[in-house]
């Protein structure tokens, strides 16, 4: 199929467009934090992919074309110096049915109530990290890509990767600490009760 | 205070890197160890954690739409070149048309200025005779012969500051038709009333005095006035006997044999035209390649 759209059918190009457009429109998502410019560079990546197809050398076609769709939020992040969608003080005045994570799963309806503040408030979180760190964050936690496709993706070396991916995380962990009243009581950093969570299993989270 | 946060940075790096189990055997067994006789540290391990855990649930968000290419998005987008091409060709147009507006209207004052020219400057000539010819009464009045001193000074041969000096007025009458045309009876008039005088002028002591402030060395513009006055040209010629030939030939020549055909426009009136033309040239090549360029 991508072999066909090389060669310049379109149609072939369309059924690669299907099967990854959420994967993209995710990655775009979760980078930007706003629906409509994620929407619009969901399609500008479709549009570069198929103008540049021709400097696709094999492999995955996926890591390509999510390369491409990084790449372009980051151009965008670093061209419009994108301030966060959402603020944390508009955090508990976001509009129920505007959020799009309350269409997955079939929870009880107090638990999609608690999972959705998270995910507003995740997201929220995310949206206010640097671009660079932003970026480097939703690969490896959202995409779940290692730090060699980080690297080859970003265009940075493998131990920028880890020391931004490292400040990212902290940084959320402080965000998330600092406003830990309007989080869930299941979902906190620190129980309250002096239960610190799971033990770490380093390498099994991935 | 800064070397803390370093410090703490650091230690995040090691604790995201070990969360990822991205760090040596070696660099590994030496945080577990940390970890194990650290409390703290194992804290903020596990806050890093459960922040990781909690990044990696977010639920995927599906898209809205479908993304789907048509033929039109996928268009090569057109080039710069191609995208002025539409204002070349009206910049190519509008400069090809003050061109042949200008250039026909050159061509018509020169229509219509032809026999005018060919008036003006006998009128010149008359004119000039007008002004020589009261200077020369007033010379005569005053018997002012400074200025045929000065003259003689300028130039022992008279004749070289007769012509120049006939030719100065004329460029100054020519430009104004309609005036050189009524100032003409009043010339011949004064010329006649002068001609009692032209001895006088022979004398040598108008050319002097006249060719003092403005000496003009064209001797070709001195040839246009003498031939509508004949009388005049003659008269000149003969108080003149000039040691250049060249003026005097051109002076009989020129009128006689093409009294209509002399273009009044100076060459300053037809650059215009000349660069409208080559810039229209250039707009067109400029268009041409706008329009062809991919």
């Amino acid at each position: 199929m991508v072999a066909a759209a090389q060669r310049g059918d379109l149609d072939a190009f369309n059924e690669l467009v299907l099967a990854y457009q959420d994967r993209v429109y995710n990655l775009a998502y979760r980078i930007l934090g706003d629906p409509a410019a994620a929407e619009d560079a969901t399609q500008e990546a479709f549009i570069a992919a198929y103008r540049h197809l021709s400097t696709f050398r094999g492999g995955s076609f996926l890591s390509w074309l999510m390369r491409t769709v990084a790449n372009r939020c980051y151009d965008e992040l670093r061209r419009h110096k994108r301030h966060p969608a959402v603020s944390w003080e508009s955090f508990g005045e976001m509009d129920e049915d505007a959020n799009p994570f309350l269409v997955n799963g079939h929870p009880t309806p107090e638990e999609a109530t608690q999972q959705a503040e998270l995910t507003r408030f995740l997201q929220s979180a995310i949206v206010t990290l640097p671009p660079d760190q932003r970026v480097v964050l939703v690969l490896s936690d959202v995409e779940g890509m290692n730090y060699q496709e980080i690297a080859d993706t970003v265009g940075i070396p493998v131990g920028t990767v880890k020391s931004r991916l490292a400040r990212a995380r902290a940084r959320l962990r402080d965000l998330l600490q600092a406003q830990r009243e309007l989080l869930p009581r299941v979902y906190r950093l620190e129980d309250e009760d002096g239960y610190a969570g799971e033990k770490p299993n380093p390498g099994a989270s991935r | 205070m800064l070397g803390r946060n370093r410090t703490q940075e650091r230690v995040d790096e090691g604790l995201s890197a070990y969360l990822d189990g991205a760090l040596s055997p070696r660099e590994r067994a030496r945080l577990e160890a940390q970890l194990a006789q650290d409390a703290d540290l194992r804290a903020r391990l596990e806050s890093l954690q459960r922040t990781v855990v909690l990044v990696r649930g977010l639920p995927a968000v599906p898209a809205p739409r479908n993304f789907l290419l048509t033929p039109a998005m996928v268009r090569p987008p057109v080039p710069m070149a191609r995208r002025l091409a539409p204002a070349l060709t009206f910049a190519t147009a509008v400069s090809g048309l003050l061109c042949v507006l200008l250039l026909v209207g050159n061509l018509i004052s020169a229509g219509w200025s032809g026999p005018g020219a060919a008036a003006p400057a006998p009128m010149g000539a008359s004119g000039e005779d007008t002004p020589e010819m009261s200077l020369m009464a007033q010379g005569e009045e005053d018997g002012d012969t400074q200025a045929a001193e000065a003259g003689a000074k300028q130039s022992p041969l008279l004749e070289m500051t007769v012509t120049p000096e006939e030719s100065a007025p004329e460029m100054i009458w020519s430009e104004d038709v309609p005036h050189s045309l009524e100032s003409a009876p009043p010339a011949l008039g004064g010329g006649g009333a002068a001609g009692p005088d032209q001895g006088g002028e022979r004398g040598t002591a108008p050319e002097p005095f006249f060719t003092g402030p403005e000496q003009s060395p064209l001797p070709t513009a001195t040839s246009r006035p003498t031939p509508p006055m004949p009388d005049e040209a003659t008269a000149a010629a003969v108080a003149t006997p000039s040691p250049l030939p060249s003026p005097e030939p051109e002076a009989t020549a020129i009128p006689v044999e093409f009294p209509g055909e002399e273009t009044a426009l100076p060459l300053t009136s037809w650059l215009p035209v000349g660069g409208l033309a080559l810039m229209t040239v250039v707009l067109a090549v400029l268009s041409i390649r706008a329009w062809r360029a991919r």
